[in-house]
């Protein structure tokens, strides 16, 4: 299997600022969050329920405008889902279309990009093959477990080859193991591709894990609190890193930030 | 095995027992409106035997389906209308309630007036009966496309064609098709009560006939065979549901 080097996104947040407005009193979510995220870069976004973690992922893929300040993608402003740019959605399963068999979900995208059907197929099979779920192509989404059809929902936003790749709470409801091995196929991905990854998780053990950097927002309406980068070395493992001291040291400083400005 | 399980046949003795039961009953009783069983299977393999039998069960039958489908082709298309549109849907709702519960016999008269006791008026009616439920359906199947799901074609760039074919008509297709088969007992219903109670052609009307000539043996004979075209029509339409709707529920 070719994979054929990809360089990611560089991200920039300038200044941004969400109030939603409608529906009774405005509520002001964001203010004045800005960041960069380099190419090929991994960061997790912490933060408490509700601060406003999936809104600003809404805004950065363009499904939600902002209310003031810029996103910008390898410096094009972010006005609708660039094409560069794939999410994987909080609510997975409700994400995949149960009409659909694994391999038709994964080739939507790509439908909807008109790439032509044997391109389709062969993009679909290597994202089947990189997540691991050989042989369950011709599935339905409910015929699988809820770690598997995680293992659907990030194939079908790597088929369409993205430079950025977004998860909102990707593995919230799986099992520990499960869990854990997403973890590292979120990580192989990154590696295989040099993608550029944005993941949303109130877990901190994961943000840290998984990152070369971890956003904390915190506040109501959500400001950037701290942002800590995490100097342990790639490729992390499940055990080795998290005994790592600095790894405890630095979900240490994240829960004290979250926990000190609730 | 399907037979060794006493669920599985347990409506046959019940059938059996009711059949028995009136058997008894009816010896017992004046013989006019309450034939007996046998007098009844008699009168109903005689019936079979005719070609004018046939002959109204096809009308009938006929009356049903092409009703069915023009109900359903009209409705369709109408149902995702007003359910894409949220102004159509507000201001559409309380009237396509209304007119959901009105029983198309309300309308006989007046459709009889229009075309006499043709087929025209029967099919017709069994149009209007059909009609609002399968619109009132598809608009709501419209109305449960998930949101998550439109988000998720958004994130691709889906045009809006493109979001209505993949999330939004799949998503009210079990909605249409239990419209439809609410839709369709209520088609075989209308086309019978069009022959019973408006004279027009099928095997209502004969029925009816059979009533006033005092032939109670045929009377209940007919009413045997609405039950098991019923039932069959209901055990299709499942059938076809189930093949059709494979991912209801999930
Ligand atoms: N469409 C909307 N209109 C108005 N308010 C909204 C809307 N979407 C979200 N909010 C509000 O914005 C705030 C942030 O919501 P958001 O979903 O971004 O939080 P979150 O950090 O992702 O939470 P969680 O960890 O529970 O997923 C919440 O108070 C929420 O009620
Ligand atoms: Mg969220």
């Amino acid at each position: 299997m070719t994979h054929p080097m990809r360089t990611g996104a560089r991200l920039e947040l300038k200044d941004v600022t969400k109030t939603y407005t409608g529906h009774g009193a405005d509520k002001h979510v964001l203010d004045h969050i800005s960041c960069i995220v380099e190419p090929g870069e991994f960061l997790s976004i912490v933060g408490p329920s509700g601060v406003g973690k999936t809104t600003l992922l809404r805004l950065l893929t363009g499904l939600t405008p902002v209310t003031s300040g810029e996103i910008l993608l390898d410096g094009k402003k972010v006005t609708s889902p660039p094409e560069d740019l794939a999410i994987v959605l909080q609510e997975y399963t409700r994400s995949l279309m149960p009409w659909l068999t694994v391999e038709k979900n994964i080739e939507l995208p790509l439908k909807l990009k008109k790439i032509a059907k044997d391109e389709r197929g062969e993009r679909v099979q290597s994202a089947i093959i990189e997540v691991g779920l050989e042989g369950n192509g011709s599935r339905y989404p409910w015929q699988l477990s809820g770690g598997m059809q995680q293992r659907v929902a990030i194939a079908r936003a790597l088929a369409s080859r993205p430079r950025i790749l977004v998860m909102d709470e990707p593995f919230a409801s799986v099992d520990a193991q499960t869990r854990l091995d997403l973890e590292d196929l979120v990580l192989k991905v990154r590696d295989d591709f040099g993608i550029t990854t944005l993941l949303v998780t109130h877990d901190m053990d994961e943000a840290v894990y998984l990152a070369d950097r971890v956003l904390v927002l915190t506040g109501k309406p959500a400001h950037v609190a701290a942002e800590i980068a995490v100097p342990l070395v790639y490729p992390r493992d499940q055990v080795e890193t998290r005994a790592h001291p600095d790894f405890g040291h630095l979900r240490g400083e994240i829960y004290q930030l979250i926990r000190g400005k609730r | 095995m399907r037979f060794a399980n006493p669920k599985n046949w347990l409506w046959l003795i019940s059938l059996g027992g009711s059949i028995l039961i009136w058997q008894l009953v009816s010896v017992n009783l004046n013989d006019r409106p309450f034939p007996s069983a046998s007098k009844i299977s008699n009168a109903l393999w005689a019936m079979l035997q005719t070609g004018e039998f046939w002959g109204d069960l096809g009308v009938t039958f006929l009356i049903a389906m092409v009703g069915l489908i023009i109900g359903i082709v009209l409705a369709v298309p109408l149902g995702l209308l007003v359910g894409l549109n949220e102004f159509a849907f507000r201001s559409t709702k309380f009237i396509l309630d209304f007119l959901k519960v009105i029983p198309p016999i309300v309308v006989l008269p007046l459709v009889l007036l229009m075309f006499g006791t043709t087929i025209k008026f029967s099919i017709t009616l069994v149009v209007f009966g059909v009609l609002f439920s399968v619109i009132v359906q598809a608009t709501y199947g419209v109305r449960d496309t998930d949101p998550v799901l439109l988000d998720t074609l958004s994130a691709f760039n889906a045009s809006k064609y493109a979001r209505l074919k993949y999330a939004v008509l799949p998503s009210a297709l079990p909605f249409i098709a239990t419209g439809t088969k609410i839709a369709t007992s209520a088609a075989v219903i209308v086309s019978i009560v069009t022959g019973l109670v408006g004279s027009g052609p099928g095997l209502g009307h004969s029925l009816s006939v059979a009533e006033t000539g005092g032939n109670f043996p045929n009377v209940y004979a007919y009413v045997v065979v609405l039950g098991v075209v019923g039932i069959l029509v209901n055990m299709l339409v499942s059938a076809i549901d189930k093949r059709i709707i494979f991912w209801r529920g999930k």
